[in-house]
């Protein structure tokens, strides 16, 4: 616990802010508004609510891989209660350095390496495909094994290469995102492989995690509402028609009714209601869990916080996803440039979105999908990759523009003409730039 | 707000959109708040209550396996419940392993490393049970459960032990239950056994073990922290008992069959011996015993390994069904299809005579009958009633190999009789295709004779001769020999009735085999078997001797004894040109180089028991050993 008191924010100056508050950097970053219409960008401290936020999140995720893992750790054949977890920080601090080097990095040298990037991205999903390289985990070829290096999972990979693809590609097509030919056709072309191939390894979690990531840039990128709104409904009955199909099938069963079948297909459900139930208000505390929960630190993790930590816990945890969505949302509100607004967005809403479809599940809203809450459960590729997301969220933070940014920019083109910005697009329309 | 948006076409960013993604983000933190309000507030004293302390575990209820009766509905083997020790090693902390497992050996009085070997090479995960010791007395029951938290992860667990109400006599047939072996478990997982599980190993409880075994039934338990049930929550399935099972056997019969063949054995100081009773008009298998046996109440209480290397290292193969799992060379029974193949295929009729001499003569090799003087001119009744090898070297030569292996297998030779014990060997019928087949040459002709004598390449399980004998006697029905009558399902309805099975209907006319049957009549009467003919029944049958092994250093070759015989319907005044035989006898003495035909003593013998004879027509002083080349 910190004794200290607070230091006033007055006698501070730039230089002196070692010691990180977090509530100094917001009073950094807020633009000052300026009726002039004279853009003026800054150049600042990063968000560090975000950084705040996802520190908090792995922290309390190496905690709960460690407490519902040690115990199987130690029944093991070398009865190492580190067994899980002692990776899990190893990759945490690996993250970390991924996250500091990401934010450091001008985040629009990314347009350089978008195409190369999701190109090796897509490389790495078919390679999965290859017997001799993928790592089969019941029934389903999620993992890759090349050589001497860790498994990785190239299903996280495909998240950040398609989010900064689809912004890179967003911000230069300007206005024309909204056209069918030049809007809607290629970005159904541009994510139709990612999406095929981590269907098709199956894996279903992450198919609609990239889905609904990819059309939530789609929309906030300016996509036509008809359009959108026609692909929303189709993919709902692509997943209706493959829903209602064998195995699925079943498993929507289970989803509506768990205890139907409580030690066979509903238990997984089950256990997780059943843990979240006995939490209560406040949780049965740290390592005291009573309820068995099968991949408890792993895709069911949230139930082990909800048990562990009760209501409480459990609501903190969504806490910090809320906080982490309105600082994304800010920070890309604030960006400098539409590729930049675009990117935060979309790795907002990746990270959010995974999180909620996870807690989703474990709170018997969804189906049973088998996708990892971002930086609390265990997995390397998932924590290093969602570490350089936020790196990349936060080098996008420590630029603003002042005013909003939602007319922007194109630096290229400020101070000509009307000393308005323009966009490429904007220019080839007929209609004039009114004064607003 | 789009429109608004829209009228400003230099915007790219939509404010409105990203407003509008923020307001879904708090919908959902929203939505997933409330629902873990509901789950963890509002309805999550009821689910604490389900768990609170507890953990609930799916735990499979075994079914009562299926009982056991005789044909007179004595009860065979009852279920015993019994006390065993059991572990999961998921509970044993791998630090307290070596104390809990010292403790446990010696109050199991086991030894440590027997304890250690059971827990690793457990077939099933670190969660599974593993069976340590069965049958574990109540004292040592009652420690255990006692010590629960300085044995961490050993658990006393009540299964029900089979208890063979006649040990050794029925062994053989009912066969035993055991553990499931490390090999199996990966094959019997899915059809829902659990690592530490029994099953039937052989015999009827290895080939009925899907009915008798029933249905496991499947219940959530609750355990508390140390594992022990604290209640039954939901009983998913109820277990389903196994079926039960009544035998064709008549356990008064086999008792009479066993008294039989030991007191023979005792006699003689033989090791191997079968005997097997048959109702030839409907295949039912009345006794059948098999000698040396062993106890299947050893096997059922959990067999020692000493006990268990004894049985296996014993020459005479105790865990061996003599009757169906070893083949023997037949000697003169197998004059049967020869006999029949001559009448049949009309080589021979019933009243063509042969010469007999002592010896027939094939190239450079003279082919001796077992009497050197001959019994001169001789038809199908004195050939087969005085067992002539010459009448029947010349029967077989006329037939040659391949139709006198046709009427081996109408007969049921060289080819399992099917019946429902596991393990059955098929014996061999020699042709040229067999043998071009197997040892790459033709048979060449002296081969053929001494096949028609039951010879050479000849080999049968005792029960396929009973068999092609009680299709003589039934009037050419070869039918598959059964143990099990009917099969009662846990309820008392009957799943399976008894019926005759019919292997097939032999290509034979009637008229042969009623030639037979007064042949083998002429058997006794010719006084071939002795006194058999003064017995107050009518018998009919036929005797072998078949010779096997190497020769001593006088040249003599150790040999089998047989004799298998049948009685009309009518006991006492019956007629042999009826085939309405109701009982057929057959009994096998293994290497018993005796001066008569141990083997007809044998038959003799059950018979007086079986028809209550009190007159004892036993013969003792031709079951002393040697005289070779006396009965054949």
């Amino acid at each position: 616990m910190n004794l200290t008191p607070s230091i006033p924010r007055l006698g501070r100056r730039r230089g002196e802010e070692a010691a990180v508050d977090e509530r100094l950097p917001m009073v950094n970053r807020t633009p000052v508004k300026s009726r002039a219409g004279a853009v003026r960008r800054e150049r600042h401290q990063a968000d560090y609510v975000i950084l705040v936020v996802v520190v908090a999140l792995t922290a309390l995720g190496i905690l709960m891989v460690y407490s519902s893992s040690a115990l199987r750790g130690y029944l093991s054949q070398d009865a190492d209660t580190f067994a899980t977890v002692g990776p899990q920080i190893q990759w945490a601090i690996l993250g970390f350095v991924a996250m500091a080097v990401m934010m450091r990095v001008d985040y629009r040298w990314l347009r350089l390496a978008s195409l190369p990037f999701y190109v090796v991205a897509i490389g790495l999903l078919v390679l999965v495909f290859v017997p001799q390289f993928n790592i089969v985990v019941g029934g389903s070829a999620r993992w890759l094994k090349l050589g001497e290096l860790p498994a990785i999972h190239p299903a996280e990979i495909a998240k950040l290469a398609m989010v900064i693809y689809l912004a890179h590609w967003f911000a230069r097509r300007g206005h024309r995102i909204r056209g069918f030919w030049a809007g809607t056709v290629p970005f159904l072309i541009i994510v139709a492989p990612i999406i095929a191939l981590v269907f098709k390894e199956p894996d279903l979690g992450t198919t609609g995690v990239l889905t609904l990531t990819a059309l939530t840039m789609f929309f906030v990128a300016g996509a036509n509402l008809f359009h959108l709104a026609t692909m929303v409904t189709g993919a709902l009955m692509v997943m209706i028609v493959v829903g209602l199909r064998g195995y699925q099938l079943d498993r929507i069963r289970t989803w509506q009714n768990p205890w139907l079948d409580p030690l066979g297909e509903g238990f997984h459900t089950v256990q997780g209601l059943l843990a979240l139930g006995v939490g209560g208000l406040f949780g049965t505390g740290l390592g005291a869990s009573k309820v068995f929960v099968p991949n408890a630190f792993n895709d069911f993790i949230f139930a082990e916080v909800g048990q562990e930590f009760g209501l409480l816990g459990s609501v903190v945890v969504i806490g910090l996803f809320l906080i982490l969505a309105y600082s994304g949302v800010r920070v890309a509100l604030a960006a400098p440039d539409t590729f930049g607004a675009l990117l935060a967005a979309g790795i907002t809403a990746w990270l959010c979105l995974q999180a909620f479809l996870n807690i989703g599940v474990v709170v018997a809203l969804l189906p049973i999908t088998g996708i990892t809450l971002p930086f609390i459960s265990a997995g390397g590729s998932s924590l290093i990759i969602s570490f350089a997301a936020v790196g990349i969220l936060l080098s996008i933070s420590r630029e603003t523009v002042e005013k909003g940014t939602w007319n922007d920019d194109a630096t290229a083109d400020r101070g000509r003409r009307d000393g308005r910005t323009h966009l490429p697009g904007a220019r080839r329309r007929t209609v004039a730039s009114r004064p607003s | 707000m789009t429109t608004y948006l829209d009228d400003r076409p230099r915007s790219v960013r939509h404010l409105s959109r990203f407003v509008a993604f923020a307001v879904i983000m708090l919908l959902a933190v929203g939505g997933l708040t409330a629902r873990l309000f509901y789950l963890q507030i509002v309805d999550g004293g009821r689910f604490a209550s389900l768990s609170a302390r507890n953990r609930t575990v799916l735990e499979a209820v075994p079914s009562p396996r299926g009982l056991i009766y005789d044909r007179a509905g004595r009860v065979l083997v009852t279920n015993v419940p019994t006390f065993a020790v059991k572990v999961r090693p998921a509970d044993l902390p791998q630090s307290q392993r070596p104390q809990v497992v010292e403790r446990l050996a010696a109050l199991l009085d086991l030894d440590v490393a027997e304890v250690n070997a059971t827990i690793d090479s457990n077939p099933g995960s670190n969660f599974d049970l593993v069976r340590i010791a069965g049958d574990v007395d109540e004292r040592t029951a009652l420690l255990i459960s006692e010590a629960g938290f300085e044995l961490p992860g050993v658990e006393i667990a009540v299964e029900a032990r089979r208890q063979y109400t006649y040990g050794p006599l029925l062994s053989q047939i009912l066969g035993y239950t055991g553990p499931v072996s490390a090999e199996q478990l990966p094959v019997l997982r899915p059809l829902g056994y659990l690592p530490d599980d029994l099953l039937g190993k052989t015999g009827i409880e290895a080939e009925y073990e899907t009915g008798l075994r029933g249905t496991y039934g499947a219940e959530s338990v609750e355990r508390d922290a140390t594992g022990r049930k604290t209640q039954v929550l939901q009983t998913i399935r109820e277990a389903s008992p196994g079926d039960s099972l009544n035998l064709t056997i008549d356990t008064k019969e086999q008792k009479y069959a066993e008294k039989a063949l030991k007191w023979a054995t005792n006699e003689v100081g033989l090791k191997r011996g079968v005997v097997i009773v048959m109702n030839p008009q409907t295949g039912e298998v009345l006794a059948l015993v098999s000698l040396p046996t062993y106890d299947n109440n050893l096997f059922a209480r959990g067999i020692s390994n000493t006990d268990y290397q004894a049985l296996v290292e014993d020459p005479d193969k105790p865990l061996l069904n003599h009757a169906i799992q070893a083949h023997y060379p037949p000697g003169s029974t197998y004059k049967l299809v020869a006999a029949t193949g001559g009448l049949a295929d009309r080589k021979i009729s019933a009243g063509t005579e042969l010469a007999t001499k002592s010896y027939l003569t094939l190239g450079d090799t003279k082919f001796y009958d077992w009497n050197r003087r001959g019994f001169g001119a001789c038809n199908i009744y004195c050939g087969f009633g005085h067992s002539s090898d010459t009448f029947f070297f010349q029967v077989a030569g006329m037939l040659g190999i391949d139709r006198l292996g046709y009427w081996g297998k109408q007969y049921g030779f060289g080819s399992p009789t099917g019946i429902d014990l596991p393990g059955e060997v098929s014996g061999i019928v020699p042709t040229n295709q067999w043998k071009q087949d197997t040892l790459g040459a033709p048979i060449y002709p002296g081969e053929t004779y001494q096949a028609g004598i039951g010879q050479g390449y000849d080999v049968v399980t005792p029960l396929q001769l009973i068999n092609a004998y009680a299709a003589m006697a039934n009037g050419g029905t070869l039918y598959q020999p059964q143990v099990v009558h009917d099969i009662v399902g846990p309820d008392g309805q009957v799943v399976r009735p008894f019926e005759p099975r019919v292997l097939h209907e032999m290509d034979v006319p009637a008229s042969v085999l009623r030639t037979m049957r007064n042949a083998a009549r002429s058997v006794v009467e010719f006084r071939h078997t002795y006194n058999l003919v003064e017995l107050p029944i009518k018998v009919a049958g036929k005797s072998g001797t078949a010779e096997f092994g190497t020769r001593d250093k006088e040249g003599r070759l150790p040999f089998h004894s047989w004799f298998v015989g049948f009685v009309p319907k009518d006991p006492e005044n019956g007629s042999f040109d009826k085939a309405d035989s109701e009982l057929v006898v057959l009994a096998f003495a293994y290497d018993s180089r005796t001066k008569g035909n141990v083997a007809t003593e044998i038959v003799k013998y059950y018979l007086q028991q079986h028809y209550g004879i009190e007159k004892d027509y036993r013969l003792p002083n031709l079951l002393e050993r040697g005289n070779f080349y006396q009965s054949n």
